[in-house]
């Protein structure tokens, strides 16, 4: 957080927003529409608007048009992404993408895939500042329900209802022409829930950057390994396999699985891969969702027999012994 | 509704009514209620929205002839 007070420009501006208590009626003026005004004595004040700011920037100025909008301090804001990212392992940082994608900048500039999409900042500005506010108390009340160890909720579940919210605001908005921030919102999320879908065991808050799991006994072999985004090794080499059949499950979203196997042991892959490449026991596969499918051979007679189920969406996947 | 005055877009309705549609489908796959096969879902969501899209450049030209 220093280092965000550092980067922010020295010139005093008219109405520091995170100032709230110096002045705690007065609409920032970067929020205020020009053409919406006018000046008249009894003419309602313009309302502000939900903008990503200009003065008040240190990577989008979403934290400062947030700030700015409800008059707290936007290191707050900052603060306020950092743990909420932290605390849903790096999902938030989707919602903050979102927010750059369908927050204006506050001199009326759109991003170029709203600019693109359609229409959005006139009257749409309220219904995204209200889609907006719904997918932040989503995710407050799942990150609430996972804390307190109620009934397990999955992320993708709630990304599900908030696409539906996405939908009635857009089906409601339509009145009015179309809303292409909320649309390009809408087909965000819905890639996102596909990829989600298709590769079940790769579960999106379960990790982020290089990780090497090397489980030495049964007892400290988990039946599935799970990493989100970054590099994930497991090294099954020294695990004392039982006979018959031992099943693993090992998933990947996004980055480079590598997987080692004992030479003891029979071993059988099955699973699917997205986009990237593969080799696995030796043969190589390529392309776009590929299927894999080996196995050592004399698997089915082996006396000890692993099965690993394999999912990767983007990245490559190596499995030697 | 007065859709001619109000710039109604039909697109953007069905557009909207996709995404309420795949919301749903999602979360029941999600909660394991149903088992989506996604290569049959999403190109008929390309399908509704390619739809969407070709009703929202339509409309107006119907609306100014009228």
């Amino acid at each position: 957080m220093a280092n965000e007070s550092a980067e922010r420009p020295p010139e005093p501006e008219p109405r520091p927003a995170g100032d709230a208590g110096a002045a705690p009626t007065e609409a920032p003026a970067s929020n205020i529409p020009p053409a919406g005004g006018g000046g008249g004595g009894d003419a309602p004040p313009p309302r502000a608007r939900l903008t990503r700011s200009r003065s008040n920037q240190v990577v989008a100025g979403v934290a400062g048009g947030l700030g700015e909008y409800f008059e707290v301090d936007p290191t707050l804001v900052r603060v306020a992404i950092v743990v909420l990212t932290i605390i849903t392992g790096g999902l938030f940082a989707l919602v903050y993408v979102a927010a750059i994608i369908i927050m204006p900048r506050s001199d009326g500039q759109l991003s170029p895939i709203v600019e693109r999409a359609g229409t959005v900042g006139r009257e749409g500005s309220s219904a995204v500042a209200i889609v907006f506010g719904l997918i932040l108390i989503a995710v407050g009340v799942t990150t609430l329900v996972q804390a307190t160890e109620l009934p397990n909720l999955r992320w993708d579940a709630v990304l599900a209802v908030v696409l539906g919210l996405i939908g009635l605001a857009i089906v409601f908005e339509s009145r009015r022409g179309p809303n292409g921030g909320l649309i390009a919102v809408g087909l965000i999320l819905t890639a996102v829930l596909a990829v989600s879908t298709a590769l079940p065991s790769a579960r999106w808050d379960s990790g982020f950057g290089n990780r090497s799991v090397h489980p030495t006994s049964i007892a400290s072999l988990d039946r599935e390994y799970d990493h989100a985004f970054g590099s994930m090794t497991v090294d099954l080499r020294d695990v004392p396999f039982p006979d018959g059949e031992t099943r693993v499950r090992i998933g990947i979203a996004f980055g480079d699985l590598t997987v080692r196997v004992p030479s003891e042991v029979a071993v059988r892959v099955i699973g699917d891969t997205v986009f990237g490449s593969s080799s696995v026991l030796g043969r190589q596969h390529d392309g776009i969702a590929a299927d894999l499918e080996e196995e050592t051979d004399g698997y089915a007679g082996a006396p000890r027999r692993l099965e690993i189920e394999l999912s990767n969406a983007f990245g490559s996947v190596t499995v030697r012994q | 509704m007065n859709s001619a005055q109000s710039g109604f877009s039909p697109g953007a309705a069905l557009c909207g009514l996709v995404f309420i549609a795949l919301g749903a489908l999602f979360f029941l796959e999600a909660v394991d209620a149903i088992d989506l096969e996604l290569d049959l879902l999403l190109p008929a969501a390309v399908i509704v929205l390619g739809l969407a899209v070709v009703l929202s450049a339509a409309w107006p030209r119907r609306r100014g002839s009228s």
